[in-house]
């Protein structure tokens, strides 16, 4: 297990290589997870709310922090994947959602969610193709044959039509269908009404908000406005960030016979620019609907510490900070990490309650509408 | 009074009467109403039998000027009947000729924000603050109108200048400190323990009765064990040490009295969100007041004795209640298994589940609590069997497992550990 202290000054502006897990149970609210060659790992929050993160295997995470089933079950599934990223996270976390562990408005919005996001896909999939043929020398009677023989082609779907227009194009088939396929699942949440936008929007509201709840903080005596602006810092510094990134992915994708031509030559690169969209954004859709399912000002107040929790684990560069981890508290293989200080986070925990108790099942339920919110963002109803 | 007057009190009476007797449903439409009218006036006598079910159900109702001027004093304010002098607490017959004195004084009283919900204590408390500090200086200043002294004033409030001129310092006090009595820090917080003192010892100024209104208010914003030890220790250091240590018993006991007093009756399948609350509320404070330190053996007794009480009412009214409204929800049908069952119903069994668990885990607080949890087991291990015929799908069947028994023995019951 590592522990670190978060200081602003760390916070590094290339986003962190660990990815959100849109955990349910209280404590696992915003952690984030990666692959590393020892297995899953898991960035939790220190438990006693103070600063610091805990790096922790799967078996630690359950016993520190009281997971539910819809946790457990999705943890199992993160577990056979072979390596995280935002949108193939978010691909498993609706696949659990729609079987219904998260409930079923969420299971729902899951389902709803699927179904747009294929028919969005195969929608840029075919504008890809589209202005790859168009951009071509062919002439464009032939331009018209090649489109219509392609049948029922579309992500993942190669047919005889299609084989005999990439040769036409000058590619291989295998290859122009890989080409299609990633950049059409990649730039999916850059296309017009997609996720990055919204949530975009989302977070340009949660500024000026976080804002005047500090030009109006200091009537409330026992708050920590130190807290709340470090807060603010962060989200302007990451609205930033992620603003810039959109844009430059939006340039991006209004040209996507380029961005296919550069595939060719350097498949990362074409897809960076989406990725960058991701990572930055990654864990924000969180924080920007717990602040908007505060429906009162009480209830936006007594949010705050959480918020701020949330937007520093969104903001921690944890890979980087793991391998600055002095040496002996390392991030050790899970289940060896220091004894002591995975009895000071069990120490710091809030009271284990061996079962949920009247406050930590309301905030499952708060945090099962939240998700449900989640999901209706990735198909563009948030 | 004439004629007309008392055949309005008459008719208010009688309403009253039958209002008392009325389902949850109807008192909130008709709270709703009344706070709609510009003028309350005997329409609020109307609530008068259905406070104690109001604060349980707790609705959000729109606040107006008057309301929002005298929510500092909420747990204080007393009807006027029972109020006596020397009591600790405010007569309500009071509240609408104090606001009327302060809102027609000609001093700059601010208006308040259209939109402010009762719920919202935070925002209460900003909207209030310039409105308390206004009233509290207008009422340094202002001295008792002619009027209040004409028979038909006393006999309309039930109150006499003599009655109320002591209560008009222990107002201000309560209005100058609202905003420090409504956000005393948390008790682990540094600042909550200096935060009290400062009150306890404002409120000694003000003599015997607003430091036991004082008292009363801290014990409802704060743990009373640590109220009780600060109050201790700031009378000792006063002259008035016996006084205000008489004043502490008063406040303690009229507490007590309080919760002795019967619960508004509550059918175990109405133990809804707001009576479990309000339940839940009651569990808390019984705990807190087992923390009081150094009072007398009597007093203990009676403590243990509401606790007795409360456990045994509360074990009681959980069984019929998960009968009621888990149990008999799930009775698997006869033939072949139900179709699909409706999202509207899941969501309906698993708010039930998870009321009834938080319930459980409260109660559990004052004993049997190897009782709860088999009872809870048993539900869980039904659902568990009979689900699937009654049409829930098996992640519906997890799930109430899981509200029901917690989610750690639900992941070793269902085999993912």
């Amino acid at each position: 297990m590592t522990t670190q202290a978060w200081t602003a000054q760390s916070r590094a502006t290339v986003p962190a290589a660990d990815v959100h897990i849109p955990f349910t149970a209280p404590l696992l609210a915003g952690v984030r997870g990666r692959r590393q060659q020892r297995g899953l790992e898991f960035v939790l929050p220190n438990p006693s709310g103070g600063r610091g993160t805990y790096v922790v295997s799967w078996p630690q995470t359950a016993g520190l922090a009281a997971p539910t089933l819809h946790d457990t079950i999705l943890a199992k599934r993160l577990h056979e994947m072979p390596g995280l990223a935002p949108a193939a996270v978010r691909h498993v976390a609706r696949s659990v959602a729609a079987e219904g562990y998260a409930g079923r408005e969420a299971a729902e919005a899951a389902n709803r969610a699927q179904t747009k996001i294929e028919a969005e896909t195969l929608r840029l999939w075919a504008m890809f193709l589209l202005a790859l043929i168009q951009r071509s020398e062919i002439p464009v009677l032939e331009q018209g044959r090649i489109l219509a023989g392609l049948g029922n082609a579309g992500p993942g779907i190669v047919t005889e039509g299609f084989v005999a227009g990439a040769g036409r194009l000058g590619w291989e088939p295998a290859a122009l269908s890989d080409a299609l396929d990633q950049l059409s699942a990649a730039f999916l949440p850059v296309a017009a009404r997609g996720r990055a936008h919204q949530l975009l929007g989302l977070m340009e509201a949660l500024h000026p908000a976080l804002l005047s709840e500090q030009a109006q903080h200091a009537q409330d005596a026992s708050r920590s406005p130190a807290l709340l602006a470090r807060t603010i810092n962060s989200v302007s510094h990451w609205l930033g960030l992620a603003a810039a990134a959109l844009d430059e992915a939006v340039r991006a994708l209004a040209d996507p016979a380029a961005l296919l031509g550069r595939w060719r030559t350097d498949p990362a690169a074409a897809l960076g620019a989406a990725r960058h969209v991701e990572e930055t954004l990654d864990g924000w859709d969180r924080i920007c609907l717990l602040w908007l399912d505060a429906d009162t000002l009480s209830a936006r107040l007594r949010l705050l510490p959480e918020i701020g929790l949330l937007v520093r684990l969104a903001s921690v560069p944890a890979a980087a900070e793991a391998d600055a981890a002095p040496a002996g508290k390392g991030a050790g293989a899970p289940g060896q990490a220091g004894a002591c200080d995975l009895a000071a986070a069990q120490a710091a925990r809030p009271e284990p309650e061996p079962v949920r108790s009247a406050t930590t099942s309301g905030l499952v339920e708060r945090n099962e509408r939240i998700r449900t919110r989640e999901l209706a963002l990735e198909h563009g109803d948030g | 009074m004439a004629d007309g007057d008392r055949h309005a009190a008459d008719g208010v009476r009688a309403l009253s009467k039958e209002f008392r007797n009325a389902s949850d449903e109807k008192i909130l439409k008709v709270t709703r109403m009344i706070d709609l009218l510009p003028e309350r006036g005997e329409a609020d006598a109307l609530l008068e039998p259905v406070r104690a079910r109001l604060a349980a159900l707790r609705p959000a109702r729109r606040m107006n000027r008057t309301r929002l001027l005298f929510t500092p004093f909420d747990p204080v304010v007393v009807s006027g009947a029972a109020w006596r002098p020397g009591d600790l607490g405010i007569p309500r017959s009071l509240l609408a000729p104090v606001a009327a004195l302060i809102f027609g004084s000609g001093d700059a009283i601010p208006s308040i924000p259209p939109t402010l919900e009762e719920g919202d204590e935070a925002q209460l408390t900003r909207a209030g603050t310039p409105l308390w500090q206004a009233a509290a200086a207008c009422l340094s200043t202002i001295s008792i109108p002619a009027a209040w002294e004409t028979p038909d004033w006393q006999k309309q409030n039930g109150l006499t200048v003599p009655m109320v001129m002591p209560l008009i310092p222990v107002l201000r006090l309560v209005l100058d400190q609202a905003v420090a009595i409504r956000t005393v820090p948390p008790r682990q917080h540094p600042g909550c323990e200096p935060a009290l003192t400062a009150l306890l010892s404002e409120a000694i100024r003000v003599g015997p009765l607003g430091w036991g209104i004082m008292l009363r208010l801290l014990f409802d914003a704060a743990a009373p064990d640590q109220v009780a030890r600060l109050a201790l220790a700031t009378a000792r250091g006063s002259r008035f040490c016996t006084a205000l240590q008489a004043g502490l018993d008063g406040a303690i006991e009229e507490m007590l009295s309080r919760m002795e007093a019967p619960q508004p009756s509550q059918a175990a399948e109405q133990l809804d969100a707001g009576a479990l609350s309000g339940r839940l509320h009651l569990i808390d404070r019984i705990e807190e007041l087992r923390k009081l330190e150094n009072r007398p053996v009597e007093e203990q007794r009676r403590i243990g004795r509401l606790r007795q009480g409360l456990a045994t009412e509360n074990r009681a009214m959980f069984e019929q209640a998960l009968q009621a409204r888990l149990v008999e929800l799930d009775q698997p049908p006869a033939g072949p298994p139900a179709a699909a069952m409706s999202t509207e119903t899941v969501l309906a069994i698993e708010a039930e589940a998870r009321q009834l668990r938080a319930f459980a885990v409260a109660a559990a607080k004052l004993g049997n609590a190897d009782e709860y949890d088999r009872l809870l087991e048993q539900a869980a291990a039904r659902y568990a069997r009979n689900g699937g015929r009654s049409g829930m799908t098996r992640a519906d069947r997890m799930r109430v497992t899981e509200l029901l028994v917690g989610s750690e023995k639900a992941i070793q019951v269902l085999g993912l550990a």
